[in-house]
């Protein structure tokens, strides 16, 4: 709850400071609010100022396990605000304010104990992206995408609210465990109604479309590839975790026990969204649509999790998360550099990079290997756990999810190719050194992927 | 007033979800911007509808306050909205969102 407030009154701060002259000063104080709300959010975890398991008057509850997800959070967030360095016509404080908010509403989408939270978190997180995707007021494409996710996303919100007053209508309470109580007694009596059941679907089709699903990822690609590089970092990495941990809560603690209903559904559905997603992503010749498309595919590996929604599959989440999201930001962050100095973004402007700059091809290097799932990566240890919580249940499910994994090697590794076995035509063109801060940034990003790798049980044993 | 006079709120459900479905058509079929805005609202407000419904037919009041929620939620929302279409106009002089496929290509 601290790290929250600290984090809301650092955008406010924020806001006020974006009138003076001194533009210099905004980005390390983005910095110093993320960083100490990192440590509050540490103090806190380890019980060192509040109880873990505080609940403010039923609607949010900070337990280890909310807590290690806003730690994530705010790590992705601070990595990505260091990862890119504001152009010149960027005026700063808005952009980070409104990102700063964005980030207090994934916190609350983690903790919610009430709907009531968790449409306010899901609103409190979503308004402010429609804004950022657009921030770039003059660039045609950035007004699309900003107009495109305004649209999906606030048709999605009405899909999710009518699931909502469905559920309120059979059970009277917003309040989670609450509802499973109510569906527990309903299920075993009578079977549930078949109101409750279009609720479910409803609130389950909503959060889909925000954590961009097949068949709800339509406008993934076009948001990601329009919105500025700073903005899809942010939607890839802290956006998808905190919606897939909203789902995770409500379909473990809400409608656990129905999952018989809804489990059959989900599972076609996040079986279509990795191949959807995967097959996609080969055919791509701009490297950051096929990472779009590569985002939907890991959604669907995702929705895994919230399948089997039992204690392990909560690890597994917080660690693939973990991999995903470091891998995803540097990866970002590479295009956005590589578009920065050439002006184009697909695989072949990466050809003879790693000549050029090894210290960034390195870290993609690892980012790629990362998503692809190679031993030894955060990302090969998420898969594992992962599927291995899964693969009872969902036998048939994982041997797909692992055919489309190695499918998923051959767009991976044609970047790799590009960058090491590839000779660019102007070996003349200047080389352009990294910012300090992002050489910083990215080498924090690889080395946390390779101790998440090689450690995997050091997160496992965070919830 | 006895109890047969009153609407049962089943009726009411029905009513919403018709409105919900108009709103919904309205989003995916047609193609002015601010067309599909208010077809968003039609469809918020339908919640609206049988969140209100649904709460006196339960005699719990935090069905209503949801209500509060989602109006101010809906504004916010809106006004964003508008703000976006307002720049999307200036570049493209029109609100019409076939014009949007600049990304694809």
């Amino acid at each position: 709850m601290k790290a929250l407030i600290l984090i809301f009154s650092g955008a406010i701060v924020l806001l006020f400071a974006g009138l003076g002259k001194n533009e210099r000063k905004l980005l390390p104080l983005v910095w110093l609010t993320l960083f100490l709300a990192l440590a509050m959010n540490g103090l806190e975890y380890f019980g060192w100022e509040l109880p873990w398991e505080q609940q403010w008057s039923s609607m949010l509850q900070f337990n280890k396990f909310s807590l290690a997800f806003n730690f994530l959070l705010i790590l992705l967030a601070l990595l990505g605000s260091m990862l890119f360095v504001p152009r010149l016509e960027d005026k700063g404080a808005d952009v980070f304010a409104l990102m700063l908010f964005s980030l207090c509403g994934g916190m609350l989408m983690t903790s919610f104990t009430s709907f009531f939270m968790l449409f306010l978190g899901l609103e409190i997180m979503s308004i402010p992206l429609y804004v950022l995707a657009g921030s770039r007021k003059e660039d045609l494409r950035s007004n699309e995408a900003a107009l495109k996710y305004y649209l999906m996303g606030s048709f999605a919100t009405g899909i999710l609210l009518f699931g909502v007053a469905m559920v309120y209508g059979t059970t009277g309470s917003f309040d989670i465990y609450e509802i499973g109580l109510r569906y527990t007694g309903a299920t075993m009596l009578t079977g549930m109604s078949p109101m409750a059941k279009i609720g479910i679907l409803m609130v389950m089709f909503g959060l889909l479309f925000k954590i961009a699903a097949a068949p709800f990822h339509f406008w993934a690609p076009d948001v990601y590839t329009g919105s500025p590089g700073r903005v899809t970092a942010f939607m890839a990495t802290v956006v998808k975790t905190a919606g897939v941990v909203a789902m995770f809560r409500l379909f473990a603690i809400s409608f656990g026990i129905a999952d018989n209903f809804w489990g059959p559904t989900l599972a076609i559905l996040a079986a279509l969204t990795m191949f959807v997603g995967n097959l996609s992503a080969l055919r791509q010749d701009s490297f950051k649509r096929m990472l779009a498309y590569s985002s939907v595919a890991h959604a669907g590996y995702l929705l895994l999790a919230i399948l089997v929604h039992n204690q392990n599959s909560g690890k597994a989440l917080l660690l693939y998360m973990t991999g995903y999201g470091l891998a995803a930001l540097s990866a970002f962050a590479l295009i956005h550099k590589v578009s920065r100095e050439q002006g184009r973004e697909d695989v072949s402007a990466f050809d003879g990079w790693a000549k050029r700059y090894p210290v960034e091809s390195f870290a993609l290097l690892i980012s790629l290997l990362s998503m692809t799932g190679i031993p030894g990566t955060a990302g090969f240890a998420g898969k594992y756990f992962l599927f291995s919580s899964a693969f009872e249940g969902y036998t048939w499910l994982i041997i797909f999810a692992l055919v489309l994994s190695a499918v998923s090697v051959a767009y991976y590794f044609r970047v790799i190719i590009a960058m090491y076995f590839r000779d660019s035509g102007n070996d003349a063109s200047s080389v352009e050194g990294s910012a300090m801060s992002v050489r910083l940034a990215l080498i924090i990003c690889t080395a946390l992927n390779i101790a998440a790798g090689i450690a995997p049980w050091f997160i496992l044993e965070r919830i | 007033m006895n109890a047969e006079s009153l609407t049962p709120v089943d009726q009411y459900i029905y009513l919403s979800s018709l409105l919900f479905c108009i709103g919904m058509a309205g989003v995916l079929l047609r193609r002015n911007a601010i067309v599909v805005l208010m077809c968003i609202e039609l469809m918020l407000n339908a919640v609206n509808l049988l969140f209100v419904s649904l709460s006196t037919y339960m005699g719990d009041a935090s069905g209503q306050i949801f209500v509060f929620f989602i109006m101010v939620v809906a504004a916010a929302e809106a006004s964003v909205g508008l703000a976006i279409l307002v720049m999307v106009y200036r570049n493209t002089r029109s609100t019409n969102i076939s014009f949007l496929d600049k990304i694809k290509n």
